[in-house]
């Protein structure tokens, strides 16, 4: 009862401040917009370049005349580590029968040497770390050298250099993006702290009639609470609608099968914390302005 | 004057100050208001009438000194009960404080739910209140469109709307003439009668002639003169030809 009294008194306010209401809930719309699309770009590229890393293969060249039993325990050790997916002997003949495919027609200059060239190797297909999330560059960089330790190892060739400052440039993305997110979250604090700063202005009157005849503070302040958070909510929710409609024109067609992943949308865990942490500035931003403006 | 036990008293003050800055609003105000009495607070513009109601209901605070309400000391008042306090008071003030985008009911219904009255009955309320002072019918209308008497007696159902046990009247015949004036201090009368303590702040000397009772009197912040008045028989009874509202 009190309650839906302080509702009705919420969208009363919103609804008698409609330019501004508007303007508040279009502005926060916008910032959410921005966050919600970085994270959409952030949360997808670190998927596709998952599955890149995923893609890597650490190439194990092993000393000249070991025996197979040598080799067949080399292999057991390497498959013990836990990061360690399958591993593939590939003798030294089947190399450089790849190696004579792979080079088509010029592979004739290859019959020319007397003996092959190629060490035997061992290719080691990557799984997941702890946690089930994609190795890190500097996991891939661990595994290598350890690998590299045994005696029985005489090279670790592994990753493409460009992964490395791909990885590297993703990870100044994130960084950059805190940072504006930050900002955004202040700029929405501020945004609605300031409507709700406007109203309680233009109501000056009315709150303080109502506290000199023994209004008590929940009946002044939750009103504008509850505004302030409807305003931030719609405002966020709005925001990922757009988002949405953005997704489904752009990715639904288009061709992604070359970044190897779907592009998702927002889980909806994701969307509701986008909302809840909308509302929650609504919360802020108004009790700073009460704060600040309301006093008896 | 000397305050002593006094077990009739709604409100005592001892000792009261209060200073803006170096402005000495009052000084060392002491006075009982007993139950149902009906005072005035007389004195010049600028004496302090309006800082000593205020002080009352706590929109201004006591520099020095302290004020009992009903048992209660105001200078030890937790701040979570001074709503509690005002809801004891109906207030007029001197600048009626009718908020002007709202409409003489909204007027009301807001101090009503304000006050945590049940919604349901706040229609009924109002249209009673506005009945008393003589201006039903007024329920739409908005306060600047109303005459200064008018205004005034939407103050006065306003304020007693809450059913107060004490009503503070600042100024309530301000700037009304003769006939409005009358009006509204019969009004004051008539909620006096069903056992409100009321206290009526006014330069006024005239007004308080057509009703009696105590004054006191203030100059420059201080208790200049205490005295009674008797109610003269002649002009109340001119009051009562005046047609009820
Ligand atoms: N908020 C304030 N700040 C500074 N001085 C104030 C304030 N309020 C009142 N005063 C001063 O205190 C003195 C008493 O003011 P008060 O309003 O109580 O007078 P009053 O008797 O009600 O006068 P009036 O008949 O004109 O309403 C005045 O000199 C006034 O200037
Ligand atoms: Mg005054």
């Amino acid at each position: 009862m009190a309650v839906a009294g302080y509702f009705k008194r919420a969208i009363k306010n919103i609804k008698e401040n409609g330019f501004i209401s508007c303007l508040t809930i279009v502005t926060i719309s916008l910032l959410v917009l921005m966050v919600s699309t970085f994270i959409l770009f952030i949360d997808n590229a670190g998927r596709v370049m998952d599955s890149w890393k995923s893609g890597i293969r650490i190439m194990v060249y092993i000393k000249p005349d070991l025996s197979d039993s040598a080799i067949d325990m080399l292999k057991e050790k390497i498959s013990d580590f836990q990061e360690v997916e399958e591993v593939w002997f590939i003798p030294r003949e089947q190399a450089l029968d790849l190696l004579k495919k792979q080079m088509g027609h010029q592979a004739p200059i290859l019959d020319d040497l007397k003996e092959n060239p190629l060490p035997d190797a061992f290719e080691i297909a990557i799984g997941k770390g702890p946690g089930q999330h994609a190795l890190t560059y500097d996991q891939i960089q661990i595994l290598a050298s350890n690998i590299r330790r045994f005696s029985q190892v005489e090279q670790v060739e592994y990753g493409q250099q460009w992964l490395e400052r791909f990885s590297s440039i993703f990870d100044f993305f994130r960084v950059i993006g805190f940072a504006i997110g930050s900002v955004i979250v202040f700029a929405a604090t501020f945004i609605l702290a300031n409507t709700i700063r406007l109203i309680v202005y233009a109501r000056q009157d009315e709150l303080q009639v109502m506290r000199l005849v023994g209004a008590y503070d929940r009946f002044i302040k939750t009103p504008f609470y509850l505004q302030s958070i409807i305003l931030g909510g719609l405002g966020a929710a709005i925001g990922l609608a757009v988002l949405y409609a953005g997704y489904n024109y752009w990715f639904s067609s288009a061709e992604t099968w070359f970044l190897s992943v779907d592009i998702g949308f927002l889980s909806s865990r994701a969307c509701m914390v986008i909302i809840f942490s909308s509302m929650f500035l609504g919360w802020l931003g108004c009790h700073f302005s009460l704060k600040k403006f309301l006093k008896d | 004057m000397i305050v002593d036990e006094n077990k009739n008293a709604v409100i005592r003050l001892f000792h009261v100050h209060r200073y803006y800055k170096k402005k000495k609003a009052l000084v060392d105000i002491n006075l009982d208001v007993t139950k149902n009495e009906f005072v005035f607070i007389n004195g010049p513009s600028g004496a302090g009438k309006s800082t000593l109601l205020k002080l009352l209901y706590l929109e201004e605070q006591a520099t020095r000194g302290h004020i009992l309400v009903e048992g209660i000391n105001l200078s030890r008042i937790k701040k979570k009960n001074i709503p509690d306090l005002r809801r004891k008071f109906g207030v007029i003030f001197q600048d009626y404080k009718l908020i002007s985008t709202k409409t003489v009911y909204e007027n009301i219904a807001l101090v009503l739910e304000a006050t945590g009255k049940k919604r349901r009955e706040i229609p009924k309320k109002v249209r009673g209140v506005l009945k008393t002072v003589g201006m039903e019918g007024c329920e739409d209308a908005y306060p600047l469109t109303l005459s200064g008497g008018e205004q005034q007696r939407v103050a006065v159902a306003r304020a007693v709307s809450v059913d107060p046990d004490i009503i503070l009247a600042d100024e309530p015949t301000g700037n009304l003439d003769n006939k409005s004036a009358g009006i509204i201090l019969q009004l004051l009368n008539r909620f006096h009668m069903r056992g409100a303590t009321v206290i009526v702040a006014t330069h006024d000397l005239n007004l308080i002639r057509k009703k009696g009772g105590r004054v006191v009197n203030l100059k420059e912040g201080y208790i200049n003169n205490v005295f009674f008045l008797e109610p003269p028989r002649t002009q109340w009874q001119w009051l009562d030809t005046l047609k009820e509202p």
